[in-house]
């Protein structure tokens, strides 16, 4: 297999440690993917990039920069890739999934932050990470008191943008949303050399409503029983997204959708009709946080829709392609990412309303809500989660973990009893 | 005693091979998938082909009849088990 060695030397990567994680990865990769039974074909394209994760995806950015193209590494669905994809730049996801990287991060963070915010740290100041490496600029948020601190010292050698996030959703607020896209995108065109115009930021935006709607897609195709596709599989396809190019994301989730279609049509499903379907609401997966997904469908259940930031709040809600003049262009972005309702918002009864109406569209038995612990925002939210869904007559089990494997047996315990609560 | 399965990895040099014998391979029809290269297989990560042990024989076949390139196939006991819970 081609040696990556002398790439990831080249970034400045700590070789030994990464080793350690490079390890790992098949082991975990195979118990929770490669155990599975009758997955659909276009799974191959995702099992290939997960397979060399640290090799392919940083070996063409590598190549774009050599002609001038500029990566921006970003954390967040809040800040508009639209931007950076109008001025030539690319896009990519940055570490943050494995406790791996949670010691690293440890070492200049308290411990009582949340896992995904040390591993982020951990993976750059680690240097066990290529994405963090290559990216020429970080685009921070201010969607929590973690992550405004983390900027602080991911800021300290790599260019970082920060974009000031509204708490409200107030006219005022989206007004002043419409002014953090505007300065965001001067930064981007000074930083690339290029010029947002009307004409490249309406290419970008059909583009990234394309891999909207392409994601989407297979989204809606696990509303059928039996289920075509399993959770984890579609939790991949999306964790994958964040990286990829969105033409060719946008392409192969087509094809994967085609696919399920087809396997729905013919009655084909991964779990047996009538498996006990769970929707998944709470913070964001990382790749490679893959846990509760596996835990939940070697329970007995299958997950059948994730509302978070690595679920429906990536792929729902298209931009308006209608404005062809700037102006008109930066509401309709600023319109639609004030769509997604993250739980730094307040009031965030939008989200509970999403997750309502999303337990009915994918005909959910049951919730869970799990939040990565120390995360005060979904912790806190919960209660109200709860309490929505208990009035709706809808079954939610809430549940905090982090990436660590030794809660695991407990998990499974909560859950297999919740999914037997089920009937 | 309980038997283990022995499972066998195909070894490439670069992810283009393998996506295209895994092509082959499954235009016959041939049970196989693309997996990460197990430790035990190789120092290097990357991407291989898992076969099991009853489909080996098919997919060296394959790889006769069309000269697919590839480094080494390697057998090593089955490495799934989706009872382990030891994530990343």
């Amino acid at each position: 297999m081609t040696d990556r060695h002398e790439m990831w030397k080249e970034l400045g990567m700590d070789l030994e440690a990464h080793d350690t994680l490079c390890a790992v990865l098949p082991t975990a990769f195979g118990d929770i993917f490669l155990s599975q039974e009758n997955r659909p074909e276009g799974m191959a394209f995702y099992d290939m990039v997960v397979s060399d994760i640290h090799g392919i995806r940083p070996a063409e950015l590598i190549e774009e920069q050599k002609r001038g193209r500029k990566i921006f590494g970003t954390f967040c669905l809040y800040v508009p890739d639209e931007i950076i994809v109008a001025a030539d730049g690319i896009v990519t996801g940055l570490c943050g999934g494995s406790q791996f990287w949670v010691p690293d991060g440890e070492k200049v963070l308290p411990k009582n932050v949340c896992p995904l915010i040390k591993a982020s740290v951990g993976a750059r100041l680690g240097r066990t990470c290529p994405f963090f490496r290559i990216a020429d600029m970080y685009v921070g948020e201010t969607t929590c008191d973690g992550k405004k601190k983390a900027w602080e010292i991911l800021g300290e050698d790599v260019p970082l943008h920060i974009m000031d996030m509204p708490q409200m959703k107030r006219v005022k607020d989206i007004e002043k949303w419409i002014g953090e896209i505007k300065e965001f995108k001067q930064v981007v065109e000074t930083f690339t050399g290029h010029e947002v115009t009307a004409e490249n930021l309406h290419a970008a935006i059909v583009l990234l409503n394309k891999r909207r709607k392409a994601m989407a897609r297979v989204y809606a195709c696990r509303k059928a029983d039996p289920i075509p596709i399993s959770g984890k599989d579609v939790l991949l396809m999306t964790q994958i997204a964040f990286f990829d190019d969105p033409q060719r994301c946008a392409d192969q989730a087509n094809a994967l959708a085609e696919e399920l279609e087809r396997r729905i049509d013919a009655g084909i499903g991964v779990f047996p009709k009538g498996t006990k379907r769970i929707l998944l609401t709470g913070t964001p997966m990382a790749i490679p946080n893959w846990k509760m997904h596996h835990i939940i469908e070697t329970s007995g259940a299958a997950v059948v829709c994730e509302e978070c930031c690595t679920g429906t709040r990536y792929v729902e809600h298209l931009v308006d392609e209608r404005p062809m003049m700037m102006e008109g262009q930066l509401q309709a972005l600023a319109d639609r990412y004030m769509k997604n309702n993250c739980a730094c918002f307040t009031p965030n009864k939008g989200r509970i309303d999403d997750i309502i109406r999303l337990a009915e569209a994918y005909h959910a038995d049951g919730v869970i809500d799990v939040n990565l612990k120390f995360c005060t925002l979904y912790d806190t939210e919960k209660r109200d989660v709860k309490r929505a869904l208990k009035a709706a007559g809808i079954p939610v089990l809430s549940l905090e973990t982090d990436y660590d494997d030794t809660d695991a047996e407990q998990l499974r315990t909560r859950v297999e009893a919740f999914i037997e609560m089920l009937g | 005693m309980m038997t283990c399965c022995i499972d066998y990895y195909v070894l490439f040099k670069n992810h283009t091979d393998a996506m295209a014998l895994y092509q082959a391979v499954r235009r016959r029809g041939i049970a196989v998938r693309i997996s990460p290269t197990p430790r035990q297989a190789s120092l290097c990560c990357g991407v291989s082909l898992l076969v099991t042990e009853d489909a080996v024989e098919a997919v060296e076949t394959c790889i006769c009849e069309t000269g697919a390139s590839y480094e080494r196939i390697v057998p090593l006991p089955r490495q799934t088990d989706s009872r382990r819970d030891v994530f990343c």
